[in-house]
């Protein structure tokens, strides 16, 4: 009788337990957890967030070719340093080379030619002086003696005709000479290969339309394009010191150097690269130097900018 | 005297076990309905509790909640960042789309874009890693999700779904919490989150960020408003938003109409059983006022009487509760069930204070009770 009056007490205890413990355990939880990796910080009190693109100090030089042709040669790898006029790619010459041969050839064929019709032009004289010489007219008939004359005047248009032809030829070979010069493309500064998307036996189009197949800059100091929305542009401020961090290594802090301001504000170019993007804001560029890079930084890298700035106005 | 009480209790047993069930069954009812609401409402901020590391939220300013928000522009973030009190911003890009399984079954998705770059709102996992995400063309998968699009089949590696014109591989099925739509949430990376989302041009849904260890929450956000326009609240305040936008929507107010039921049929259930249980042993209390029992030892009595069916009661009922919500939570839809300590704490307080009233009530019959009753009737 005593256990059994027992029992209903005892089984709601065990549910209360059971009730208490399952209670406790599902609550939902709201912790707030430390990030995987660290985000981005700022380390000024007042700072404008940017995002920001490495580049190459002298701005990433995309190489044109003034020639199409097949390349016949490429004489550098990415991340060789070249010096201003070294040759980069080579196109094939062949074509300029017969031109060349062509030109000289004529300029050879027009130095024979007048070497024939000088001599041939003292003979002329020579004829004409000697009937000129002569005491009595009568020796020789007057049609004669015009014709000795107009023989003179006949060889020395011809051989100022040689001389053009001369001239000429050896425009032409300077012409081609140039064309070959212009075969082999060569670094307009000291830099650093950064692409090379070009390869021996590849054909290339010449001019504007043609496609960038190398790109070089000048990496030694780094830049940084920071993008500033243009509606923080009223919190800048001079003198303000910036840092970058790269991406997914939000820990490393790079320390920054004010350069310039691009003064043209533009519509901001989306990452993202689709076509059917819309653009909602306008962007000031400011450049930066980066002011001790190390080799883990690349052109091109995404960074996290900040840059210290005067505090909201607390009228806004 | 008590132990006399209580003897009269267990005298009766069958009765004594029908008031404990009614105080049970009055339990069970109003906890029952009120935690699937408060479960289910809870639910509108699932996707917000997930990621763990934020406790602020950027939003355009009509967004309501989770599910309809109206992308930032793309330098929102930067913006943010440069607030003071704000520890870190970043980028968060939810895409609704729809995907389809390689043999045809349809479901439109929530892509949740995990950043790269710090990789909050990494879910955690339940099958596979968490770095699969990052894989190119992968995805992860909530146990929703795979119930909606494999139903009655199990997680295999290999198991694509595809998104727009492009296979997304699984890698597998994560603990993302159950969202209120019932859609299946599907973690991409968010490059990969970003390609696939074509429906909008803008790929900053909202801005997540932390506080500064000791700004004022109240504060930063109000600047944030005030200098942007755009809403800016904390963690537990847009959860709050969200639970309001779709608390004043139609199912809820069903609930409400239920959770009334309940709670009228409990309450009448309780003290209905209890009146009865007096007026039977009207006759065991007249004799102990015969006896000369005065009346505060016969309030003590009752007290305690009620208070034994009370807590017996109440205990069951709970238990019954958790037993059913963890019954419930076994399937994929119902996960995010649970029993909110505040309406055990509610429904339990209700029903105690109608039970304690209910024997006021009867104690009152108690006291025009008169030594002749006892040879009445």
């Amino acid at each position: 009788m005593k256990i059994k009056g027992l029992i209903l007490p005892i089984a709601a205890g065990l549910c209360a337990v059971y009730a208490a413990v399952s209670i406790a355990q599902t609550q939902p939880e709201r912790i707030l957890t430390e990030p995987p990796q660290p985000p981005p910080r700022s380390n000024f009190a007042h700072s404008i967030a940017a995002v920001g693109l490495i580049e190459p100090s002298s701005e990433s030089i995309t190489i044109g070719s003034h020639r199409s042709g097949v390349v016949t040669e490429v004489n550098v790898r990415a991340g060789d340093k070249v010096t201003k006029g070294q040759i980069l790619f080579a196109l094939d010459q062949r074509d300029l080379a017969a031109s060349r041969n062509v030109s000289l050839a004529r300029i050879a064929q027009s130095t024979a030619e007048i070497g024939s019709t000088k001599a041939l032009l003292d003979q002329a004289k020579r004829r004409l002086d000697s009937a000129n010489a002569l005491k009595d007219p009568r020796a020789l008939s007057a049609e004669e003696r015009a014709d000795r004359a107009s023989e003179v005047t006949r060889l020395d248009a011809q051989l100022a005709t040689s001389e053009a032809a001369i001239a000429l030829a050896k425009a032409e070979l300077e012409s081609v000479e140039t064309e070959i010069t212009r075969s082999s493309v060569t670094s307009p500064i000291d830099a650093t290969v950064l692409q090379v998307r070009l390869r021996k036996g590849e054909f290339i189009d010449g001019g504007a339309s043609g496609e960038p197949r190398l790109v070089v800059g000048l990496v030694e100091p780094l830049h940084i394009r920071a993008d500033i929305d243009e509606f923080e542009i009223a919190r800048l401020k001079s003198g303000a010191e910036a840092i970058a961090t790269p991406r997914g290594d939000a820990e490393r802090r790079f320390e920054l150097e004010f350069v310039r301001y691009e003064p043209l504000v533009i519509p901001k170019r989306s990452l993202t690269g689709d076509s059917t993007e819309r653009v909602d804001t306008r962007i000031l560029q400011a450049i930066y130097r980066v002011k001790s890079p190390d080799s883990t930084l690349f052109v091109g890298q995404q960074m996290d900018v900040f840059i210290e700035s005067n505090p909201r106005s607390s009228k806004s | 005297m008590i132990a006399l009480a209580l003897k009269m209790l267990r005298h009766d047993g069958a009765k004594f076990l029908t008031m404990v069930l009614a105080v049970a069954l009055a339990a069970f009812l109003t906890q029952n309905q009120a935690s699937f609401l408060v479960a289910f409402l809870g639910m509108t901020g699932s996707q917000i509790r997930d990621v763990r590391e934020a406790n602020l939220w950027v939003m355009e300013p009509d967004t309501e909640c989770f599910d309809q928000a109206k992308p930032l522009k793309e330098t929102a973030v930067q913006t943010v960042r440069g607030f003071p009190g704000v520890e870190w911003a970043l980028p968060f890009l939810k895409v609704d789309t729809t995907a389809r399984t390689e043999s045809g079954k349809l479901s439109t998705i929530t892509l949740i874009g995990v950043p790269e770059q710090s990789r909050i709102g990494e879910p955690a996992m339940k099958l596979g890693d968490a770095s699969g995400i990052y894989q190119r063309d992968s995805a992860v998968i909530d146990p929703g999700g795979m119930a909606l699009l494999y139903p009655g089949r199990k997680f295999q590696p290999g198991m694509k779904i595809r998104v727009h014109d492009e296979w997304l591989e699984l890698r597998g099925v994560s603990e993302a919490s159950p969202p209120f739509t019932g859609f299946p949430i599907v973690h991409v990376s968010q490059a990969t989150a970003m390609r696939l989302n074509r429906e909008e041009t803008r790929s900053t849904t909202f801005v997540v960020g932390r506080l500064s260890a000791g700004a004022d929450a109240a504060e930063v956000t109000e600047r944030i408003r005030k200098a942007t326009g755009w809403k800016a609240l904390t963690r537990k305040e847009f959860e709050a938003t969200s639970w309001k936008f779709y608390s004043d929507q139609g199912v809820p107010n069903l609930f409400y109409i239920t959770i009334t039921v309940g709670l009228i049929v409990g309450i009448a259930f309780t003290g209905q059983t209890f009146l009865m249980f007096v007026k039977e042993n009207a006759r065991a209390f007249t004799t102990l006022k015969v006896l000369g029992f005065t009346h505060p030892q016969l309030a003590a009595m009752m007290a305690a009487q009620s208070c034994l069916v009370v807590v017996l009661g109440l205990s069951i009922g709970t238990a019954m509760v958790v037993a059913t919500t963890e019954l419930a939570k076994t399937l994929p839809f119902f996960r995010g069930l649970y029993l909110p300590w505040e309406v055990t704490a509610v429904c339990c307080g209700i029903i105690g204070v109608v039970t304690v009233l209910a024997a006021g009530l009867s104690f009152r019959q108690v006291l025009q009770l008169q030594p002749a009753d006892v040879f009445r009737s």
